[in-house]
């Protein structure tokens, strides 16, 4: 494997048309997935059809290149505008922003990129090393295991609830009420439509994340304009320091690195979870086990790492599935599919056989696409810096109209301008009054992977739930939900007695 | 205007607890179909969801209710000309996804964003020309030629 993992890096570093097409996708992927709206999906479906002209490693090394960019790209627009440029990057949008608000948007890209780069990185190592094993395991996940593992996803909103747990436990709810909008995934009867077609397909996670997080946040801001306060977007950095990170700052942050990089594996290497919910896990877990816990949602470094950390590696981490049973992990590995098929191979273990020197130049492309995009970054991060220094009048209409288009380009749909506009105004009236939107969408990703998997394991038990302590693997899983509420509770307890 | 956080409480509650009974009496009843042909109805995690609003909202009451004597609560501020520009961006926004069909992507965002920039505050002309003419061509050609994408 190595000697082939070698040729396929030859091959990529010295073929020309290789090395255009994995700097073109990263660049694609970074410059599309920063716009908000645009996600690193949306950037390898519309580098598919280019991807016809070349050959099988180039157009795999694109679209990975793609993938990878995009996934990062959308933090810089989390934190230079506290707008996720894809919903992977909710979780970075209180902490980039937060340090950006502190001058220190530099620091916070910095710290981005390393962290992404490491969790990618660490992601391709594991693919490399465990593929087929891991994908033999996780084939061992049924709906009762899937269900017990949302239960403890589900715990997520407790730690993330804020001051008060009633209201982040409220805005959970609320989150898994709207998931369940549209057709119902197992009866397919309609619900919540009240009568709308274009609400049978449920609520767009893109196009809910951009009105509760970035337009309500702009009406926030807009607050401030009243005040008359009309500045630049972001405060320069104070000095020096605040552009950099510093190798004793990335050293500090490594374990929550490395942590957030395993989840990121483990969220990745199982069908249908995605880099949002990795991000998510990431984040609290490095906010549980954090020494500086009261920093985290105002500016904590250690948060951006960790969220980027994860989501980044399940770039890495999606492609065991795929690879190894020819299972796409998400959406972005469906596409996947069809772009082996365009060239004529079939993901699944067979793949290996067929055409080993594609697969290694497709690990070669990914690991080429970490570097490509730390120095891409590391050049241009200054170009993207130069937002925040745009005055309040301008870059807010702006944002507005990037939301906008960017969510009419998602489905080419008006409704999802009003449903981007209604989150709007949820997130607005929740964040004014102290109610968390963070926990709301939480509760919104969870909602369907978690009713799904329930009636599915009930279905097949004939409605016996036992069926949800059946096996080793969903003992863990409660054993691990159990900790985890004892731990957000004694937390909760100290921060009141503090 | 200042709200106590007790107040806030209490009223989102009650609002929260409306909201769950009528989820729970009429909105379920109307809007989910049910069927037990495929195991668990559709309408069952729906309506223990509702419940558990339902709770909640009790729970938020109760707690705005024992916070109501506390001096050290949160202090909830609206201020009028806040709420006035909030407003107004509102009414711009909603107009704007309204005449984005009746008139188009590009004669809509420039005259949308001259008039979020001139709200705002910003007054020098040049800057608003520049912007709200130069931002919306760029994004169109961008979406249109580069993407492939269609505009209204």
């Amino acid at each position: 494997m190595l000697e082939l993992l070698f040729e396929g890096f030859i091959n990529v570093l010295f073929t020309p048309a290789s090395l255009f097409a994995l700097i073109g996708g990263v660049v694609i992927g970074v410059v599309l997935g920063s716009i908000p709206g645009l996600t690193a999906t949306m950037a390898i479906a519309l580098i598919i059809p280019i991807t016809y002209y070349m050959d099988p490693v180039q157009s795999l090394i694109m679209l990975m290149g793609a993938y990878n960019g995009g996934t990062f790209g959308g933090s810089l627009a989390a934190i230079l505008l506290g707008a996720p440029g894809t919903p992977a990057a909710a979780a970075t949008v209180a902490d980039g922003l937060g340090l950006a608000l502190q001058g220190k948007a530099g620091k916070a890209i910095k710290m981005a990129l390393s962290a992404s780069v490491t969790g990618c990185l660490f992601s391709c190592v594991i693919l490399i090393l465990v593929a087929a094993p891991v994908a033999r395991y996780a084939l061992k996940f049924g709906p009762a295991e899937y269900t017990v593992l949302m239960v403890f996803s589900l715990t997520i909103i407790g730690s993330a609830a804020g001051n008060s747990m009633t209201k982040g436990l409220i805005g959970g709810v609320l989150g898994l009420l709207f998931g369940m909008v549209g057709l119902d995934r197992i009866a397919s009867v309609p619900r919540f439509t009240f009568g709308v077609i274009d609400l049978a397909g449920g609520i767009d996670l893109v196009v809910m994340l951009i009105g509760l997080l970035a337009l309500s946040e702009i009406f926030v801001q807009v607050e401030s304009v009243a005040g008359g306060k009309l500045d630049a977007h972001l405060p320069p950095p104070k000095n020096s320091e605040d552009d950099k990170l510093s190798l004793k700052e990335y050293l500090a942050n490594f374990k929550t690195i490395m942590r957030s990089a395993a989840i990121g594996c483990g969220i990745g290497a199982l069908p249908g979870l995605g880099p949002t919910l990795a991000s998510y896990i990431g984040y609290d877990m490095a906010k549980r086990s954090s020494k500086n816990r009261s920093l985290f949602g105002k500016g904590a470094l250690e948060g951006v790492a960790a969220a980027e950390s994860a989501n980044n590696a399940v770039c890495g981490a999606n492609l065991i599935p795929l690879l190894a049973l020819g299972v796409p992990g998400d959406a972005m590995a469906a596409i996947m599919i069809g772009a082996f098929m365009v060239q004529g191979l079939t993901p699944g273990p067979l793949v290996f056989r067929e055409a080993p020197d594609v697969v290694a130049g497709l690990y070669a492309g990914l690991i080429l696409s970490n570097i490509l995009l730390f120095v891409f970054i590391t050049f241009a991060y200054k170009m993207f810096t130069r937002v925040a220094r745009v005055e309040t009048t301008i870059i807010f209409p702006v944002v507005f109209i990037f939301c906008v288009i960017g969510v009419y380009a998602l489905n080419q749909s008006m409704t999802d301008l009003w449903i981007m506009l209604l989150f709007a105004a949820i997130g607005y009236v929740l964040t004014k009054f102290g109610y968390s939107p963070a926990t709301l969408m939480i509760g919104f990703i969870l909602s369907p992977l978690f009713e799904v998997n329930l009636r599915q394991a009930l279905l097949i038990s004939g409605s016996n739930p036992l069926v949800f302590f059946s096996t080793p693997i969903t003992w863990v899983f409660w054993i691990i939900t159990v900790v985890s509420v004892y731990k957000i509770v004694k937390s909760k307890k100290a921060a009141e007695e503090a | 205007m200042n709200i106590k956080e007790s107040r806030v409480d209490q009223i989102g509650g009650i609002i929260l607890g409306i909201f769950s009974l009528l989820l729970y009496f009429v909105i379920i009843p109307l809007e989910v179909g049910d069927t037990s042909k495929f195991g668990v109805s559709p309408r069952f995690l729906p309506q223990i969801l509702a419940l558990l609003l339902m709770f909640l909202s009790i729970c938020q009451v109760i707690s705005g209710y024992k916070k109501r004597g506390q001096e050290d609560q949160k202090i909830y501020t609206i201020n009028p000309n806040e709420l006035k520009l909030i407003l107004k961006s509102l009414g711009v926004f909603i107009i704007y996804i309204i005449a984005l069909n009746i008139t188009g992507y590009l004669i809509t965002t420039v005259v949308a964003l001259a008039v979020f920039m001139f709200l705002y505050g910003q007054r020098n002309i040049k800057r608003i020309v520049l912007v709200s003419v130069g931002i919306p061509i760029a994004i169109y050609l961008f979406f249109t030629k580069a993407l492939t994408m269609v505009l209204p």
